[in-house]
């Protein structure tokens, strides 16, 4: 999430979807994969590399660079 | 932070035989703490002003002994030589001043902390099987390290009120109250509601609401979090779990566009409560009520937990689901297809919708906005945690209002909506029912999606997705 001073935090999972539910990442990636065919999307990472390089402000970040603190971003106006 | 003009002057200050360097105005509290130093407190709070009212932080501390040329007196490494206080101080209301000396560990401090934590302890009841603090509780903790094992004191305790219904969300135990004054300070000094204040002196004194008022800012649990002992409880927490048993995990608000950093504690997969973490650049120590009490929908009998295909068995199985929803998008008309997506999606979810998007070669779609009134502190003007995100991201295009009436003209034949509700967009009930598809993405049964979903993804947990 960028908050609105621009600041990019993690949401960090607390608890397990209960019953079949998943995560929504997972649904939109199987989805796209059902529409368009496999695409090497398989990680919540990989969803951030793929991301990230098409984002100049998110370059050089990965899931893990962003800390507990978030980052703070340099958007365009 | 950001950078200052003038250079901060900095002061010489030995601690425990070490000299150090720290910037003037520091407290001496926050010097020690800052030197690796452990010192026990009720009152200090580094983001509230210090009162030095609970004489925990006892300290023995020295100034510098001077010639009677009024020169400090140098030792063989030139350092000035310490002359030390008859009496200790308390360092969470001094400041570092030049040549100054501090001992945390002496054997008078000890003998100090011992003695506070008897008269702490005097008049406090013995509630703690009962107590919900219990776990958390700096008096419980002080008093393994201080206490005395056994109490001398033969007299009656004072009795006070206790269970004080002082506020919409807040229960106040006046005999659990150790005077340390935190709560008023936070409402007057953060919240600027000076609703609390002490009544009567000495072992009498009670802590109270003002005659007439409650305690029912939108920031009143905050006291909660800062009260070092039991007196003040959440209404919402309090009997619900005990606190050793919670998990904690560090995570983001996503009820406004301010991002509050927030712990979520949570046991066997069931939330039981959300407190606020530390961030400086976000919110401080804080956060507001209607915020961290928005978590019980989670656990709600609404809350979706498999798939729906409309029209066969029930829970549908995840291969089929998908499949069910992409045969309806991939035969579908790009023209009559829409996407509402949610600016309550992390990044990578937006992203996601963008791929699908881009798949199925649709360009109308949109996040619904969510504008509001902001208090000004850390209730943000916008209802969304991630709308930079999806701006950024692309996904927030202004053609919400196309959509709708797409929808409603019977233009768009096939939408897809992910996170949100599709009456709260604006579209009626009537008009969903007569899409050729409608493919829903939420964590929660509500009226329209029961009635109309043709097909429905329940999806993430709470705060699940991540990022």
């Amino acid at each position: 999430m960028i908050n609105l001073k621009g600041r990019l935090q993690r949401l960090n999972k607390a608890v397990n979807p209960p019953g079949q539910a998943r995560d929504d990442w997972e649904i939109l990636r199987d989805l796209i994969h059902a529409v368009s065919g496999a695409n090497g999307i398989y990680t919540i990472e990989e969803v951030f590399k793929l991301m990230a390089s098409g984002v100049s402000v998110l370059e050089s970040l990965t899931i893990s660079r962003v800390g507990d603190l978030g980052v703070q971003l340099t958007l365009p106006a | 932070m950001s950078e200052t003009a003038t250079p901060v002057a900095m002061v010489n200050v030995q601690i425990d035989g070490e000299w150090k360097q720290f910037p003037k105005g520091t407290r001496v509290i926050e010097a020690c703490m800052q030197s690796g130093k452990f010192i026990p407190h009720y009152c200090y709070h580094p983001k509230l002003s210090s009162p030095g009212n609970c004489r925990m932080c006892l300290v023995e501390t020295g100034r510098p002994k001077m010639a009677p040329d009024r020169q400090p007196v140098l030792d063989a490494e030139g350092r000035p030589e310490i002359a030390w206080g008859p009496k200790p101080e308390i360092c969470c209301s001094a400041e570092v001043s030049e040549g100054m000396g501090v001992r945390t560990t002496s054997p008078l401090v000890e003998e100090c902390r011992k003695g506070v934590m008897e008269f702490l302890l005097i008049n406090h009841p013995l509630d703690c099987p009962i107590c919900d603090q219990a776990g958390e509780c700096r008096l419980q903790e002080f008093s393994v390290e201080f206490g005395k094992g056994e109490s001398r004191f033969r007299e009656e305790k004072v009795k006070k009120p206790k269970r004080v219904d002082i506020g919409e969300r807040i229960v106040l135990d006046d005999e659990r109250c150790i005077m340390c004054s935190r709560c008023i300070r936070f409402m007057k000094e953060i919240a600027n509601d000076d609703v609390l204040g002490f009544l009567n002196r000495g072992s009498h004194t009670t802590l109270s609401v003002y005659p007439g008022k409650r305690l029912d800012s939108n920031y009143s649990l905050n006291t909660v979090d800062i009260c070092p002992v039991g007196a003040l409880t959440s209404k919402d927490f309090r009997f619900k779990m005990r606190v050793w048993f919670l998990k904690e995990t560090k995570s983001i608000d996503v009820n406004c566009g301010m991002g509050s950093n927030i712990l979520i504690s949570s046991r066997e997969n069931v939330v039981y409560r959300i407190t606020p973490r530390e961030n400086d650049f976000v919110n401080s120590c804080w956060m507001p009520d209607s915020h961290r009490l928005n978590f019980h929908y989670l656990n709600s009998e609404a809350r979706l937990k498999d798939p729906l295909v409309k029209g066969e068995e029930a829970p549908a199985k995840w291969t089929r689901a998908i499949e069910a929803a992409a045969g309806k998008l991939r035969g579908c008309d790009p023209t009559k297809t829409a996407m509402i997506a949610s600016a309550r999606m992390t990044n990578e979810e937006l992203f996601l919708a963008r791929r699908l998007a881009e798949a199925l070669k649709i360009d109308q779609f949109d996040v619904l906005l969510r504008p509001q009134q902001g208090d000004g502190f850390l209730v943000s003007d916008d209802g969304n945690p991630n709308t930079t995100g999806a701006k950024l991201l692309g996904m927030a295009t202004g053609k919400m209002a196309g959509i709708v009436s797409g929808v409603e003209s019977g233009a768009i034949q096939t939408l897809l909506v992910l996170g949100e509700d599709a009456v709260d967009c604006g579209i009626s009930n009537g008009a969903l029912e007569k899409l050729g598809a409608l493919v829903v993405m939420g964590i929660l049964k509500t009226p329209a999606r029961g009635l109309r979903m043709s097909f429905c993804h329940p999806a993430r947990g709470p705060r699940s997705a991540a990022r």
